[in-house]
């Protein structure tokens, strides 16, 4: 769990520089829950927004999709290493809502990447 | 013209029209830059039922379109530029009739508009002189599939913006005539800048893609670009009424510009006229569009059935018409044109106080120029001397027209026959400044935080100079910082130059070796603020602009980014005059043209390749991007920031093992150079070998623990590796710890 925390901490970064383009890019409320802690991102209003207390938090969209799945499966969904669509097949992630949704989380955990400088 | 301004910033048409009716890619482009925006009309409160039955916004799926399809056809290459083979206009038009009656009323109104617009068959175009021309490639045509371009430019001025106006918003050389336009929407307050701005830029492409298919041979962007110019200057000297710029009887093409501003102005004049005379209640649009199709054929058709005398005498009653009631528009227009005068005479904007529109407008008002039926001419009080030739002119422009046919006729009866006088409501509704709905404002806002963040960014943008500083007491910071930057020691020398520029040596040199060592140090927020300072001590330092323009691109600042770019054009002994800069285009792909032409003409000059190497970073055209930066680096291959931005585009477009191999040549050549080793570490991490990418974060940490975002990709290395037990010494900083345990 400590790596998807991190990861999420990455990617609230990202929010603050690429928000508005990955808002554009996913126009949808995740919820991830990681071996029991949930993270909610809201990628659909303003430039974005991480919740690290999940849905329970004040003020946080009801999410479309919701995606369950373990801290190592996470990290590697992050790096690119496992696709979403592998990862479901194998019964290591569960979607419950919009499907759809979850087929762009790729390009999202892409951009929130760090990049390099020139 | 104020509230055909208003419009024309407010959406009161709809852009998207524009850009559905053009057949290029251009237009498409505008088509997908607005998709998505809706159609912006309905809600500006005109009646729904405005709404063209079929959606418009088109995506790389266009569908087919019988008229494009056949203009596409009309102007193949074989054919003189803005005609269309007779008969094939002819099936195509047909077609068109049949969709007028099923799929009224649009579909008639788009045809109406069609032939009011359409480059091809303006007042002006050399259509019917054309021979009847190969087999009808129009029989395969299917029904119309979507309706209804072009209502991009309500009110009164659409077409004053349609044609040659248009272009100048974007024509480089001739800025002066955007910067008039833009100030009138001053007097729409500023919110209308942004707008104003963004829709004339689509309008513009809108221009290039009709010119295009006028001219194949432009099809080059620069050569388009000097087409336009042309065209401007065109327009501006006919304006302006000197000698020998009238266009000849025999040029129909380059009387295009002319024709069509002072057609223009006569509608305007004309509507102007309805609003005093017309004492009829505000229509909606709706009606409008419905009677339309029913009292005005198709003016393809008129021209084929009206003998020409009859329509000769359409013309001649309609200019009795228009001149009787002469007086109360030029009345109505001289209001007009005195507040634009006025509010452009007293711009704080010099430029937009010379401009050539002001000078336009001004002679209108002291009755220099008039507008006269259809017509704009010179007033006779001023220039006696002048009428003579003004009316031979006018004379075979008339007769010009005579033998072009009917279109004018038909556009003016179906004018006066038309009862109801929404443009009356138009201009209601674009009267008052409290009328901008809110939308228009919060769009604004955040077109104004895109566009011109500086000033809103640039708060917390204050060099952060160190608290104490070992270097404050030494004889010569300034030449202790080169020698540190020369052995490697990046941190030390930032304290140096800091503590040059304290003692005011070599301020501006200072400031760009500081903002320098705070790039390698993979500190762009400190770079940036240091350049900032470098560039206000000397604005012309060509360095200075380009390593602004790189970390801005790093920080995906893309407008910062392409105006420093832009700065170094214009900055640039050779290059300034090389290349047309305009302050209305500021995209990326327009820079990237311009740094490419100068690329071509100059390919011995790394510095344009590494500029076109960070622009296409900007656009993430990886593979050019690397294409510039090797052509750079075969020139200068010592240079460790030109191999380290080759690895940087390597790694952002997923190639992280060439980008470790190129990384590492910058690392050959500059052993301490911290951002190639974050870059490395980074390279490893997104390949999610993140045990491998460790060591690097730990490394360039070492040397500048300054660099705040390597310190949480360093926990998330540690933390997707399970190296737990190590997190700690991340959250207390602990480099020394951290060196040991991953054995530096």
């Amino acid at each position: 769990m400590a790596a998807s925390k991190e990861l999420f901490k990455g990617l609230e970064q990202a929010l603050s520089k690429e928000g508005e383009k990955l808002v554009k890019l996913f126009k949808g409320v995740a919820l991830f829950k990681i071996d029991g802690q949930d993270f909610l991102l809201d990628l659909k209003n303003g430039s974005g927004k991480l919740y690290f207390d999940g849905s329970s938090g004040s003020g946080a969209p009801k999410a479309d999709v919701t995606l369950t799945m373990s801290d190592d499966v996470f990290v590697k969904l992050a790096s690119g290493k496992l696709q979403p669509q592998m990862a479901f097949i194998q019964g290591k992630l569960k979607i419950q809502g919009n499907i759809a949704l979850s087929m762009k989380l790729t390009p999202v955990l892409k951009a929130a990447q760090p990049k390099a400088s020139l | 013209m104020e509230g055909a301004l208003r419009d024309f910033v407010q959406g009161g048409g709809n852009v998207c029209d524009a850009a559905a009716a053009s057949s290029s890619a251009a237009g498409r482009f505008a088509s997908q830059f607005l998709a998505g925006k809706g159609y912006d009309s309905a809600a500006q409160g005109q009646q729904p039922l405005n709404a063209p039955p079929i959606p418009f916004a088109m995506g790389p799926n266009q569908p087919f379109n019988p008229l494009n399809e056949a203009e596409r056809i009309g102007n193949a290459p074989t054919v003189a530029p803005g005609s269309m083979p007779l008969q094939a206009r002819r099936a195509m038009e047909d077609a068109w009739a049949g969709a007028a009656s099923t799929r009224s009323p649009a579909g008639a109104n788009w045809h109406e508009e069609f032939h009011r617009h359409g480059p091809g068959v303006g007042p002006s175009g050399p259509l019917q002189q054309q021979p009847l021309r190969g087999p009808a490639t129009a029989d395969a045509l299917p029904m119309p599939v979507h309706a209804e371009p072009f209502r991009c430019l309500n009110g009164p001025l659409r077409g004053f913006f349609r044609g040659d106006f248009a272009d100048a918003f974007s024509a480089a050389s001739d800025g002066q005539v955007a910067m008039a336009v833009q100030g009138v929407a001053q007097l729409l307050g500023s919110q209308g800048v942004g707008k104003l701005r963004r829709r004339a830029d689509i309008l513009a492409r809108q221009v290039f893609a009709e010119r295009e298919t006028v001219e194949p041979s432009h099809r080059n962007f620069v050569d388009q670009r000097s087409f336009v110019d042309r065209q401007v200057n065109e327009l501006m000297s006919a304006l302006r009424m000197k000698e020998g710029v009238m266009p000849a009887a025999g040029q129909q093409h380059q009387a295009v510009p002319w024709s069509q501003i002072s057609q223009d102005l006569g509608r305007r004049a004309q509507e102007a006229h309805m609003r005093v005379a017309g004492g009829m209640g505000p229509r909606p649009w709706m009606h409008e569009q419905q009677s339309l199709p029913c009292q005005v054929p198709p003016v393809g058709a008129a021209e084929m059935e009206v003998p020409q005398n009859q329509k000769a005498e359409e013309r001649a009653g309609g200019q009795q018409q228009a001149s009787k009631n002469s007086s109360e528009v030029e009345q109505d227009l001289l209001d007009h044109t005195r507040a634009l005068e006025e509010t452009m005479a007293t711009s704080d904007e010099p430029k937009f106080r010379q401009s050539k529109f002001l000078n336009f407008v001004s002679k209108m008002n002291t009755g220099e120029l008039k507008i006269v039926d259809e017509e704009l001419v010179e007033g006779q009080q001023e220039r006696p001397a002048m009428m003579p030739r003004r009316d031979e002119a006018w004379a075979s422009e008339f007769e010009e027209k005579l033998n072009m046919g009917g279109e004018w006729a038909s556009d003016f009866e179906n004018f006066n026959a038309r009862p109801d006088v929404s443009w009356a409501e138009d201009f209601a509704k674009g009267a008052g400044p409290s009328t901008i709905p809110d939308e228009w404002a919060s769009e604004f806002a955040e077109h104004y935080a895109s566009a011109a963040p500086d000033s809103l960014k640039q708060q917390d943008r204050s060099y952060d100079v160190s608290n104490s500083n070992p270097f404050e007491s030494t004889e010569n910071p300034f030449e202790l910082g080169q020698e540190l930057y020369k052995n490697g020691l990046l941190s030390e020398a930032a304290l140096a130059f800091e503590a040059a520029i304290g003692k005011d040596m070599h301020v501006a040199e200072s400031w760009r070796m500081l903002g320098m060592v705070h790039a390698e140090n993979d500190d762009d927020k400190q770079a940036i603020a240091a350049m900032v300072n470098a560039h206000a001590a000397d604005p012309t330092n060509l360095d200075i602009l380009l390593d602004l323009g790189v970390s801005h691109t790093n920080e995906l600042e893309t407008h910062e980014a392409l105006n420093y770019m832009r700065q170094w054009i214009s900055q640039h002994p050779e290059y300034k005059n090389a290349v047309a800069l305009s302050s209305y285009e500021v995209n990326v792909a327009e820079t990237i043209n311009l740094f490419d032409s100068i690329g071509r003409s100059n390919p011995q000059d790394a510095n344009v390749f590494t500029a076109l190497g960070v622009l296409y970073n900007l656009s993430k055209e990886y593979g050019k991007a690397e294409v510039a930066f090797r052509h750079a680096l075969s020139l200068q291959q010592d240079n460790h920031s030109l191999w380290n931005k080759l690895g940087a585009t390597q790694a952002n477009s997923s190639n992280s093992k060439e980008a470790v191999k190129a990384y590492q040549h910058a690392l050959n050549l500059k052993p301490n150079y911290v951002r190639a080793w974050s870059n490395m570490g980074i390279g490893f991490s997104n390949q999610g070998l993140y045990k491998e990418s460790i060591p690097y974060y730990v490394r360039a940490l070492s040397m500048n623990a300054n660099a705040e975002p390597l310190w949480g990709y360093l926990k998330i290395a540690m933390a997707c590796t399970g190296a737990l037990e190590h997190l700690h010494l991340v959250n207390e900083r602990n480099i020394g710890a951290l060196k040991t345990n991953f054995g530096l």
